[in-house]
């Protein structure tokens, strides 16, 4: 077993084949060897690693991505389907999907950072400049300028 | 009221820097950008064209100041420039944002064969697919004595592998 602490100091005791879904914390196991030391984890808060935990709980048992699977990711052949239980797992609110983004880059969890990032483009593809930023609260902050130089270089496409 | 727009600008800036998507680091926004651009996210594949990925770009670029930035100093977005009215000086513009990465070029509808030439050929060197789509057999045969009038000597694109005309 391994024991993990969080940010907010809240300890995780998880299987060695679970918490290995992480290569960071894998190669860390790897390094120090058999050894009961907690392993901290400063980047990631309890909330965020409970649920990173079960998606690393219900992947334990698939092969780990090799270096061929992330070669073919550059020449974009991967896939762009998200799995049913990812898709599942993955309905939270927008702060916790952009969280569990940053834990999985933090933790080096491929797989799930991949989910992460393809839910967020499935939330934009489609959209309109605007209503991308009302889907993520930001606001125009171009100057008119900037903006008129935008609408120059863009009408070419949103006219077709 | 001209005077108060920039400071409109930068207090908007610093709005958008509070909002839970900020927290992405650029390398993921990248990442969510390229994604776009795949087939199955910019609608049926059977519709599916290097149009609807550029158009994902585009979109993307005109968000924000900072997703703009982002999107404009990453060449792999731009690997593809397809030109299909005759939007020469964007094709140049996007040309330029893909600084030295190998580009596809995808010339379609009705196109000049010169001024074609001046928006692609600096670009030459870095072709890896050239897409030529043309109604008039004269009108390629101009562009391609053109390509061969700036070959020279030297060969024009080393890299290319693929030419469908």
């Amino acid at each position: 077993m391994v024991n993990l602490v969080t940010s907010d100091n809240e300890s995780f005791t998880v299987e060695k084949a679970v918490a290995s879904r992480s290569v960071l914390i894998k190669n860390m196991l790897e390094d120090v060897g058999e050894s009961d030391q907690p392993i901290p984890l400063p980047n990631v808060t309890a909330s965020v690693l409970k649920k990173v935990l079960e998606y690393c709980d219900h992947h334990k048992n698939e092969p780990m991505p090799t270096s061929e699977d992330l070669a073919a990711e550059d020449t974009r052949k991967r896939t762009t389907d998200i799995g049913e239980w990812d898709q599942k797992f993955i309905q939270v609110d927008q702060e916790m999907l952009f969280e569990i983004i940053l834990a999985a880059n933090y933790l080096d969890i491929k797989p799930l950072l991949d989910v992460g990032c393809k839910t967020v483009a499935n939330m934009i593809k489609g959209k309109t400049p605007e209503e991308i930023r009302k889907l993520f609260n930001i606001v125009n902050d171009f100057t008119p300028e900037e903006e008129a130089q935008i609408k120059k270089e863009n009408e070419w496409a949103e006219d077709r | 009221m001209n005077e108060i727009r920039p400071v409109f600008s930068v207090l908007n800036k610093r709005c958008n820097a509070v909002v839970p998507v900020s927290q992405l680091p650029d390398e993921i926004l990248i990442n969510i950008f390229d994604i776009l651009r795949m087939p199955d996210y910019v609608g049926p594949r059977e519709t599916w064209s290097y149009f609807h990925a550029t158009l994902s770009v585009v979109r993307a670029l005109s968000v924000c100041r900072r997703w703009r930035k982002i999107v404009v100093e990453t060449p792999r977005l731009w690997e593809r420039v397809e030109i299909c009215d005759p939007a020469y000086a964007i094709a140049e513009l996007y040309v330029e944002r893909s600084r030295n990465i190998p580009l596809i070029v995808d010339i379609r509808g009705d196109w000049d064969a010169d001024n074609i030439v001046g928006a692609f050929i600096p670009s030459a060197p870095r072709w890896r697919e050239l897409m030529l789509d043309c109604s008039t057999s004269a009108r390629a045969d101009h562009l391609i004595s053109r390509f061969n009038a700036e070959c020279d000597r030297s060969p024009l694109a080393p890299l290319l592998r693929a030419l469908t005309l």
